[in-house]
């Protein structure tokens, strides 16, 4: 038996397996055999030393082995099983560098392989792309099995092989050995593979590599375009176009400026400019004249190949056929207005233009894309626009505008703006210097919101009924009250959440997160649950939103019209519908359902990127519910609770009817303006780089109509919207951007109006990535006048970059700022020309793996099912219980050993006697003993009386009394002895056997009496045993009597 | 709170929330997955005497050996985008000679498909993909006769000599909620009932009514009346013997149902009821309506149920189909 010892580093501690058996975790407990087992020895010397050698060596073992197995417990022993089988988790790179076809090429492969693969072997499946993604877990190979249907691989712009080699090791089976089967190009763009082999390494887990082998031959790519990063309006801007080419090639290089190509042919037709290429890199520049309109210009170069003189087409992707470029043409401070309400911003306009501040009217939907093109205005102003004007991207891009590059933001109220229009809880919220959801202690009249949720065939549909159900949630304020209503696999129609206050939101987003999305088979039993929930509660709106696909059942006709009498609306939300068009039946009863109640109907179908659109419905229709934050009523002035720099000259303020209700803000939000109930009317912060204003009445004739002719309504606004305002750019501010790597190079020259370079600038800068998040740039003095700074830009999109800094002290001191773009036009996964299979190969050999091909996957020692070099994993099976309660039985053992007196023959006996037919002689043995006895006292009677044998001789019946008298009483004894005896009889018969008469006092009669005894005592069982029920009877007699 | 046993009958105790005691000797068929002889989402099930049929979500129609839970044929359906199949029944051909043919409620694109029957699978061949020949593809969406909206319920009643089909009968839910019946032409005969929510019970109405089960022996046949919690005894002329449950008596109570989805009728001629909101198997006897036996209960164990939505025999083996739980359990008599 071989003993290993293993030394846990982790724990410190040391286990002891013995063979292939049996592990113990805390094998120092079984120091205590040996010292246990001696002093049970001697003890057990002494204390079974009554016992018969047999006997006392049976419960001396019993002992030990008790003894034995309860420390045996104590080390906690665990019994190993060895598993043979092994596990092959197949990672396929689907990026979109890949062949069409690689999956089913996979998929043909793997085929061929199973049939090697051993009873109990499984087979599992990771994607990797941008992301690597579980496809299937391991499972039993079954040859013949087709994968998946259209499997999720997320995002293929990318190739992020570190990812899907994770992915892979943290789905990999514990029951079986593992191995990975890694099929790719090995080119990646994301990620490190070295370091995710390394942690296979590290699991024992190897890896084999199928490369998938190409090269493009021909290729030609647009390396990048080079434009200035800031002119100013009509100035000539030279463009350089790099381009990389692998062989000689011609082609046509079109550059566009905003959509729209430049002519680079001069006289020449037509626009595109004809260019052979060498192999290697080459620039083509071009002089273009840039646009009068200030904000970014966009340059786009394009190169299309043509065919050579032998007619071939030296390029391969198209992909990497274009590159772009931003410039930010700069001109005087100008200010976007969005509005929804042209009529209500119509004063507001004129005022600004009067200011000679440049102003631009758009509405939500047609407002800038990106955050280059927003970032070309100084400030953003919003009037009366609600949330759901703005996607999600908009609303993430209005608020990086500020904080990140620094941009001015104004938001004017009306009936749609702040709370009322749904902001409360979005992303754009936190630059606003007021909190949108009113102070708890205000009392206000609530919305209650019923959201009845059912799953819906959608893609994915457990994450967009989280998401949907969070955006409602957040949408509304602490004091609303919402209720969650889903048909649950464990219950039916079910409340996941009653209707109760929002409160904090955690305990309405933990039932969000808590939805099992049973498929309801109702909407009467929904709905109903839902009518009679708001009919409970005490609210100024009500309201309810459906998400379904529409199958659900409605056939009770009182259903709709009792939500309508009772005035509270339901809105449906028809979500991947198993039909379409005006022929579907579930979409007629969707829209039936909102236009019976007074709700609205919103239909998300075709692609999965609509569901997108999903939590903007919701957030829109929990605006329902938030009409009660308006506060109209009375004329009366706000009440100006500060000075500021804005308010500088501005007297007395006109009064208002109406605006919407909010609260303070924490932190060095100023509130310049109050009004009911201390609601801040007009308030203002900085907030990172930029700041933000707001003023929650309106601009127009609504609400604030005495405003409007007001004589210092102009200055007012001027004044707001100017202090907001990013400060201007300084035209002898230079920026230019390199190309190193992955990151970009971002250079700054500043001189001063003489033309001084500018030294010791404090610069703060920030840079948005194309996922929108930003990150700081910290721009160092490299030279005079000229700073550095180095940006990270390996994902491909736009970067947008706001530097700003402060000359000067005290009054003197002043602020300026420059703007830059960046952008990676396609991703790298679009550069590489030939594939990477020296990575895959060094993946292999470092963890033990092997590199195969499709061709030779069924070869000898090929197989990726092969055990060579893997470790068979231990499962560990705790049996300290079993051992404890075989020690319990055994101990129990012991104790009867010891305890109960085992007689063989006894048993023997009474075992034959039980099952043969002499069980009644048994019985008739005990009765003729007793006739014996009674006979024998018969006998002894006579014989001291001197009578005949035969009791009924006349002599005897008519002889002397005494002689009667003693055979009665004789008799009387002998059955009182035995059976009956009498207190005084039973003093007499005590110490006899049989019979006392009077004369039996003698010697002669003691001595009978003597052996009488004696005979009994030699009697057989029978008689034993009936002496033994004599005693017994005399000693409860006697108990009796006393 | 200490669990009321309640007894009942077969000795199968029924706690307080109607649950019943976990399925005799259950274990997992088929376990969840998208390649042959695995499931996602089975919706529906049906026996042709020696192998178990099973439908999901991957839109596969699949022959499963019943012992082994391995697929030995399997086609799918033609289109699968806007829903799959929920209703099944393999039963004698519209085009006679005894030959078998396998009826699908193609239930998400209104039609019901008929398939010719496959030849027997041969010996320990894995899983080989069909392409049936389609004999009908009956019906079209609409509310008119002939025209179907969801249909989810088929039953094949073949005639006396069983040589030939005498009716199909097809039920359907999303607003037409109603019985229809064909001939062996498979064109139109009549319609039985109409949506209604039951508070009439002499009407024959129906909401979901999502199984059929025809008992030809006794001349009538049994519908799952699912969403109106009941199951309907009508003869096979359609017309009304009985109602067991009522809608407004929906619960949990030995006897009551909540969304009576899966039939099977025994060969002692009571039926076996699952219940697609109580995660239970009722066995009933249809001529009283007493519920004989509650079995199996709420959970996602072996053993247990999680929104089961039909139940079909092979020989003496029960099986039944979980939607929540992705799999087709086997389960032995329990009573």
């Amino acid at each position: 038996m071989m003993h290993q010892l293993h030394t846990i580093a982790q724990h410190g501690g040391m286990s002891l397996t013995l063979g292939d058996g049996v592990a113990f975790s805390r094998p120092i407990w079984l120091y205590l055999l040996i010292p246990v087992g001696i002093v049970l020895v001697i003890i057990g010397r002494k204390s079974l030393s009554g016992m018969g050698t047999n006997l006392r060596r049976v419960a001396l073992g019993l002992r030990l082995l008790v003894a034995g197995l309860i420390i045996a417990a104590l080390a906690e022993p665990q019994w190993m099983r060895r598993s043979e089988a092994v596990s092959v988790t197949t990672i396929v790179d689907v990026s979109r560098s890949q062949p069409a076809d690689i999956v089913s090429r996979t998929r043909e492969m793997m085929n061929k392989a199973s049939g090697l693969a051993r009873d109990g072997d499984l087979l599992g499946l990771v994607s990797a792309a941008s992301e690597g993604r579980v496809q299937q877990i391991p499972r039993p190979v079954r040859i013949g099995g087709d994968a998946i249907d259209a499997p999720d691989v997320g995002a293929t712009d990318a190739t992020n092989l570190e990812s899907g080699v994770r992915m892979a090791l943290a789905s990999i089976s514990t029951n079986a050995a593992n191995r990975l089967l890694l099929i790719s190009d090995g080119n990646q763009t994301a990620g490190s593979l070295m370091e995710a082999a390394k942690a296979a390494k590290a699991a024992g887990v190897p890896i084999d590599v199928v490369p998938v082998r190409y090269t493009n031959d021909a290729e030609v790519l647009v390396d990048r375009l080079l434009a200035p990063s800031v002119s100013r309006q009509g100035e000539n801007a030279k463009l350089r176009v790099v381009l990389s080419a692998t062989k000689p090639s011609e082609g046509l290089l079109t550059v566009l400026l905003n959509g729209e190509a430049i002519d680079l042919n001069g006289d020449a037709p037509g626009v595109a400019k004809a260019v052979s290429l060498s192999m290697g890199t080459n620039v083509q520049e071009a002089l273009v004249r840039l646009p009068r309109a200030t904000g970014p210009a966009r340059f786009e170069a394009v190169f299309e190949p043509v065919r050579g003189a032998d007619g071939k087409l030296r390029d391969t992707l198209v992909e990497n056929n274009r590159a772009m470029a931003v410039t930010f043409v700069g001109g005087e401070g100008r200010a976007l207005l969005l509005t929804r309400h042209p009529q209500q911003a119509a004063e507001l306009m004129q005022a600004l233009r009067e200011s000679k501040i440049a102003c631009e009217m758009r509405e939500p939907n047609n407002a800038p894309q990106g955050l280059a093109e927003l970032g070309s205005y100084e400030c953003i102003i919003l009037v009366n626009a609600s949330r759901d004007e703005f996607s999600q991207q908009q609303q993430e891009e209005l608020r990086s505008y500020v904080h990140d590059l620094g941009g001015g933001l104004v938001m004017v109220g009306g009936d749609e703006s702040f709370g009322a229009g749904g902001w409360i809880g979005s992303t754009l919220a936190e630059a606003l210097p007021i909190k949108l959801d009113p102070p708890q202690k205000r009392e206000m009249p609530r919305g209650a919101l019923v959201l009845v949720m059912h799953s819906c065939e959608m893609p994915e549909g457990n994450y967009w009924g989280r998401r949907t159900g969070e955006a409602a949630i957040q949408a509304l304020s602490a004091k609303d009250l919402i209720g969650i209503i889903e048909f649950s696999w464990q219950g039916g129609d079910n409340w996941i959440h009653p209707l109760a206050e929002v409160g904090d939101r955690s305990a309405a987003l933990r039932s969000i997160n808590s939805l099992t999305y049973g498929d309801a088979p109702s909407f009467d039993t929904m709905l109903t649950d839902a009518y009679n929930g708001l009919m409970k509660v005490n609210a100024g709106q009500r309201h309810v939103v459906v998400i379904s696909d529409g199958d659900p059942q409605l056939l009770d006709n009182t259903l709709l019209p009792k939500f309508a009498a009772a005035k509270i609306s339901i809105s449906t939300v028809a979500v991947f519908p198993h039909s379409y068009g005006n022929a579907s039946g579930d979409l007629q009863k969707m829209k039936r359902i909102a236009d019976l109640t007074g709700g609205k109907y919103h239909e998300v179908t075709g692609s999965t990127g609509n569901l997108k659109s999903l939590p903007e419905i919701f957030i829109k229709e929990a605006r329902t519910v938030k009409r009660s934050l308006i506060q109209e009523g009375d004329p009366f002035s706000p009440t100006l609770v500060m000075q500021s720099e804005a308010m500088r000259g501005i007297g007395k303020i006109p009064p208002i009817t109406g605006y919407v209700v909010a609260g303070d803000r924490e932190g060095l939000a100023q509130v310049i303006l109050r009004g009911k109930e201390n609601d801040p009317i007009l308030a203002q912060w900085q907030y990172g780089l930029g700041r933000s204003v707001t003023f929650t009445s309106d601009a127009t004739g609504k609400w604030a109509k005495a405003w409007v002719n007001w004589a210092q309504y102009r200055a007012f606004w001027e004044q707001h919207v100017r202090w907001a305002m990013r400060p201007a750019g300084n035209p002898n501010v230079r920026v230019v951007t390199e190309d190193r790597g992955d990151k970009t190079a971002v250079i700054v020259e500043a001189l001063d109006d003489k033309g001084e370079k500018l030294n010791f600038l404090r610069w703060q800068g920030r840079a948005v990535k194309p996922d929108m998040t930003s990150v700081p740039v910290e721009l160092r003095q490299v030279g005079p006048g000229r700073y550095e700074a180095l940006v990270e830009t390996q994902n491909a999109g736009a970067y947008t970059i706001n530097m700003s800094y402060q000359t000067g002290d005290g009054e003197k001191q002043g602020r300026a700022a420059v703007q830059a773009a960046i952008t990676r036009p396609f991703a790298d996964e679009f550069r590489a020309l030939r594939d990477n299979a020296a990575l895959l190969e060094q993946v292999a050999q470092d963890t033990g793996g092997m590199v195969l091909s499709p061709e030779d996957i069924t070869a000898e020692g090929k197989n990726p099912w092969r055990r060579e070099g893997l470790k068979a994993p231990i499962s560990l099976q705790p049996v300290f219980l079993t051992a404890a309660m075989i020690a319990m039985g055994l101990l129990l053992t012991d104790v009867a050993v010891r305890r109960v007196r085992i007689n063989p023959r006894a048993i023997a006996g009474a075992f034959t006697s039980a099952f043969s037919r002499g069980k009644k002689a048994g019985a008739g043995e005990q009765i003729g003993s007793l006739r014996a006895a009674r006979d024998k006292a018969k006998q002894m009677l006579d014989e001291r009386s001197g009578l005949s044998k035969d009791p009924g001789s006349p002599r005897d019946r008519g002889g002397p009394t005494t002689s009667s008298e003693a055979l009665a009483k004789a008799a009387s004894n002998y059955a009182s002895a035995k059976f009956e005896a009498s207190a005084e009889e039973l003093a007499r018969s005590k110490n006899a056997s049989i019979v006392d008469t009077p004369s039996a006092g003698d010697e002669g009669r003691r001595a009978q009496i003597e052996q009488q005894k004696a005979k009994s005592a030699d009697e057989p069982a029978a008689g034993e045993g009936m002496s033994r029920l004599l005693k017994a009877k005399k000693r409860a007699q006697e108990e009796q009597n006393d | 709170m200490l669990a009321v046993a309640l007894p009942a009958c077969d000795g199968l105790h029924v706690d307080e929330h109607g649950q019943g005691p976990a399925l005799k000797n259950a274990r997992v068929l088929l376990a969840t997955g998208g390649t042959p002889g695995y499931v996602y989402t089975p919706r529906v099930l049906a026996s042709d005497g020696t192998y178990l049929w099973v439908i999901d979500r991957t839109a596969r129609v699949q022959r499963i050996n019943p012992e082994t839970g391995a697929c030995v044929q399997w086609f799918r359906m033609p289109e699968w985008e806007l829903g799959k199949p929920t209703g099944m029944a393999i039963g004698i051909s519209p085009e006679g000679k005894g030959q078998r043919a396998i009826y699908v409620a193609d239930t998400h694109y209104h039609r019901v498909m008929v398939y010719e029957f496959p030849g027997d699978p041969a010996a320990k061949q894995p899983a080989v993909a069909l392409s049936p020949r389609l004999i009908a593809s009956i019906g079209s969406y609409g509310n008119a006769p002939g025209q179907f909206v969801y249909p989810c319920a088929v039953a094949v009643l073949p005639t006396s000599d069983g040589q030939s089909l005498e009716r199909l009968y097809v039920g359907e839910f999303g607003g037409n909620d109603r019985i229809q019946t064909f001939d062996r032409e498979l064109k139109f005969v009549k319609q039985i009932g109409g949506a209604g929510m039951g508070e009439d019970e002499k009407k024959v109405e129906f909401s979901r009514p999502q199984s059929i089960v025809l008992d030809v022996p006794n001349q009538r046949m049994f519908v799952a009346d699912s969403i109106n919690h009941r199951v309907g005894v009508l003869n096979l002329q359609g017309e009304l013997i009985r109602w067991i449950g009522k809608p407004a008596l929906t619960g949990q109570a030995p006897g009551q149902f909540s969304h009576p989805r899966g039939l099977t009728l025994l060969s002692d001629g009571t039926l076996l009821v699952v219940e697609f909101a109580n995660n239970r198997v009722q066995r009933i006897d249809p001529k009283t309506g007493e519920s004989l036996a509650v079995m199996g209960r709420t959970g996602m164990k072996t053993g247990e149920l999680a929104e089961p939505w039909c139940i079909a025999q092979v020989g003496s083996r029960f099986f039944v189909a979980e939607g929540k739980a992705n799999r087709v359990q086997v389960f032995d008599q329990m009573w």
